[in-house]
């Protein structure tokens, strides 16, 4: 029989990727739930899938499983090509946002399905069983039922359960979606460590950006059923590669530009009823935008800056002071720019005790990131 | 203001569980008259009404042909209810809500109607009356509930379930056997229970589509014609006890059952 190849079985580099998604479209009816989405995830990296509802980060991940049939396009995992695999052929375990614990079993049993299911001996179920219970600090609920445990306890046992036949892969679709918020906040920590103690290759599904950002080694920010950016959480929050990005990682001033002369390094913007250069380099896509060209300057509110701290070549904004809040050490400034541009920042707060009514923000080439302007909804073919 | 009523219903509470019990609790004591007749008070007592019926050949093989049917009725019931009822879950829209409408039709019309028109059917293919008849007869009245418990609990299961078994290595037999079945064990108990009651205590469709073995309550009505005696009473309190007994069992049954949830 063709049992599931799982991690062990497999002699794999950690150069090899554990998953490479080729053009995978996944069409319902005529609407393109994945659009043409390439990825490919090295071993051991924790990916996080990010994007709004409906964005098809749920349908993606269940081509992966084997759940739904890919339209066109290939998935290959540990260097299997398994997009024509059936769902429980493939070494790939997945983890569900309501957990789906098999109410009529144990947690031990409950635990021990996936590797019963690879005709593994009595023995050595029992020890895995152990194995997974202590490695999610459960030691002792082996013997109780899912209902009798709580979401964090159930979220985890879920957890064990994907983890215990030994997947190339976990797929993981919102799983600390059902829990408040305190207890998620543990549980990102927790999962994060379990992924490093394992070492195992997590897919991660979440519209939570700051969830994102906090667990992931690499994220992927899914927009229409396409994947608008892949990298580093620091990469995607400095260098956005779109507006769509920009604005839905962390918070952003994004200030429209147009592009009024390039030269070979440089580039000179319209902005703000000012002529302001700043390096091509800022450019976030790939092409060099052409004179005329509508972008947008993306500036985080910690990057801008009170007048005083100011330096030769910034962008200078005159603005009215609306409303301030305090978070500890710094204060976030909510302003109105003489062109009647909306504008947060967040300064320390000495430098916001000597401030007036009216403020010159300003901000420095080096911080902004300059993409093209939204193209407004993307509609699908 | 408020302070009679709430006075006054503890007492409607045990009128009303008289008015349900007494009847019963007088028909089990005058099963130990010793006479003929059913009448008040008790004078002399006896053990001899229980005694003699349950020696009795007639009652003994019409609770038998009972019990035969019971079985065969549940037993189809379950058969064609458990897969309808998947298909049902299956099926979206409109479609599903004409097709639970379809099948759960018979429960609501009157019993004596569909005894009639299944004895017409039968008597067009030229098929005999008895036990098979009375059993496909009961089936029909059953499959309705099976449907309906079924289906209520496969409501109840997360879609997840079967996709979590499959992702973790099981193919499709064994989600059914290990994870579907187990799940719906506590409906499927439940539903069964109440075919094998529901089958047991038909009166209607068993005398119309019985051969010449009486099931129990058709031989109890035969009976009757001869007047009440105390062996009737003694009777019925035996099947009673016998069928609270396996109500109460049921039922506790399923509520265990239903904790691992
Ligand atoms: N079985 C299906 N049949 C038809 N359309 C579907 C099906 N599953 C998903 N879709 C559609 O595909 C698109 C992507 O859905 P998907 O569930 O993948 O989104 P998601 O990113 O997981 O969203 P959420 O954050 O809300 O879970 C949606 O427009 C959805 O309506
Ligand atoms: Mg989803």
């Amino acid at each position: 029989m063709n049992k599931p190849v799982r991690a062990k079985d497999l002699n794999v580099s950690q150069s090899q990727p554990a998953i490479e998604i080729r053009n995978l479209v996944k069409l319902y009816g005529d609407h393109a739930a994945v659009d043409d989405v390439s990825l490919n995830v090295d071993m051991g990296v924790f990916v996080t899938l990010l994007g709004p509802s409906g964005c098809g980060k749920s349908t993606l991940l269940r081509s992966i499983a084997g759940f739904a049939k890919p339209t066109r396009g290939a998935v290959i995992v540990g260097g299997r090509d398994i997009t024509h695999e059936l769902p429980y052929r493939r070494p790939v375990s997945m983890v569900f946002q309501d957990y789906a614990l098999f109410p009529h079993m144990t947690v031990r049993q409950n635990i021990a399905f996936g590797c019963e299911m690879k005709g593994q001996t009595k023995a050595a179920i029992a020890e895995r069983c152990r194995q997974m219970l202590e490695l999610i600090h459960l030691p002792d609920v082996g013997d109780r039922y899912p209902a009798h445990l709580s979401g964090g306890q159930q979220q985890r046992i879920a957890l064990a359960r994907a983890l215990a036949p030994d997947p190339v892969l976990l797929l993981l679709d919102e799983p600390l979606g059902a829990l408040d918020l305190k207890l998620r906040r543990r549980m990102q920590q927790e999962l994060k460590q379990i992924q490093r103690r394992t070492g195992k290759t997590f897919v991660f599904v979440t519209h939570d950006q700051e969830e994102a950002m906090s667990m992931s080694d690499r994220i992927a920010v899914m927009r229409d059923g396409r994947i608008e950016q892949i990298g580093a959480p620091e990469q995607i929050y400095r260098n956005p590669a779109t507006a769509f990005v920009a604005g839905f990682i962390g918070d952003a001033n994004m200030i429209e530009a147009r592009v009024a002369a390039t030269d070979r390094d440089m580039l000179t913007l319209h902005v703000a009823g000012q002529n302001w250069r700043v390096p091509a380099a800022r450019v976030t896509a790939e092409t060099t935008p052409e004179v005329g060209a509508s972008m947008v300057v993306v500036v985080r509110p910690e990057d801008m800056r009170i007048a005083d701290h100011g330096r030769e070549g910034d962008l200078v904004l005159t603005a009215r002071l609306d409303d301030r809040t305090f978070l500890g050490g710094r204060v976030r400034l909510a302003l109105t720019s003489n062109e009647g541009l909306s504008l947060v920042a967040e300064v320390r707060q000495q430098d916001f005790a000597q401030l007036a009514e009216r403020v010159e923000m300003r901000c420095s080439p080096a911080d902004v990131a300059i993409v093209a302007a939204a193209e407004g909804n993307r509609t699908n073919p | 203001m408020n302070r009679i009523p709430t006075a006054a219903l503890p007492i409607w509470f045990w009128l009303f569980v008289a008015y349900l019990f007494l009847p019963l609790v007088v028909m089990a004591a005058m099963g130990f008259r010793d006479s003929n007749f059913i009448a008040f008070p008790i004078q002399q007592w006896t053990t001899g009404w229980y005694r003699s019926v349950l020696a009795d050949e007639e009652i003994l093989s019409a609770l038998w042909v009972s019990a035969q049917v019971a079985v065969y009725s549940t037993t189809v019931a379950i058969a064609v209810g458990l897969p309808m009822s998947f298909v049902f879950a299956r099926t979206r829209g409109p479609m599903r809500a004409l097709m639970i409408a379809a099948i759960v039709l018979p429960a609501f019309l009157p019993v004596i109607v569909s005894a009639i028109a299944i004895r017409m059917f039968l008597g067009h293919l030229g098929l005999e009356t008895g036990i098979a008849a009375i059993s496909f007869g009961h089936a029909i009245g059953s499959v309705p509930f099976v449907v309906i418990m079924i289906l209520t609990r496969l409501n109840a299961m997360s879609s997840n379930l079967a996709d979590a078994a499959r992702n973790l290595g099981a193919d499709d037999v064994i989600v059914v056997t290990r994870i579907v079945l187990p799940f719906l064990a506590p409906a499927l108990f439940g539903a069964m229970m109440f075919c094998l009651l529901l089958s047991f205590e038909d009166f209607v469709r068993s005398f119309f589509l019985g051969g010449v073995d009486p099931t129990f309550p058709v031989l109890l009505f035969a009976r009757l014609r001869f007047g009440f005696d105390p062996g009737l009473a003694a009777i019925s309190t035996i099947v009673l006890i016998a069928s609270t007994a396996l109500g109460l069992f049921a039922e506790r049954h399923i509520r265990r059952r239903n904790m691992g949830r």
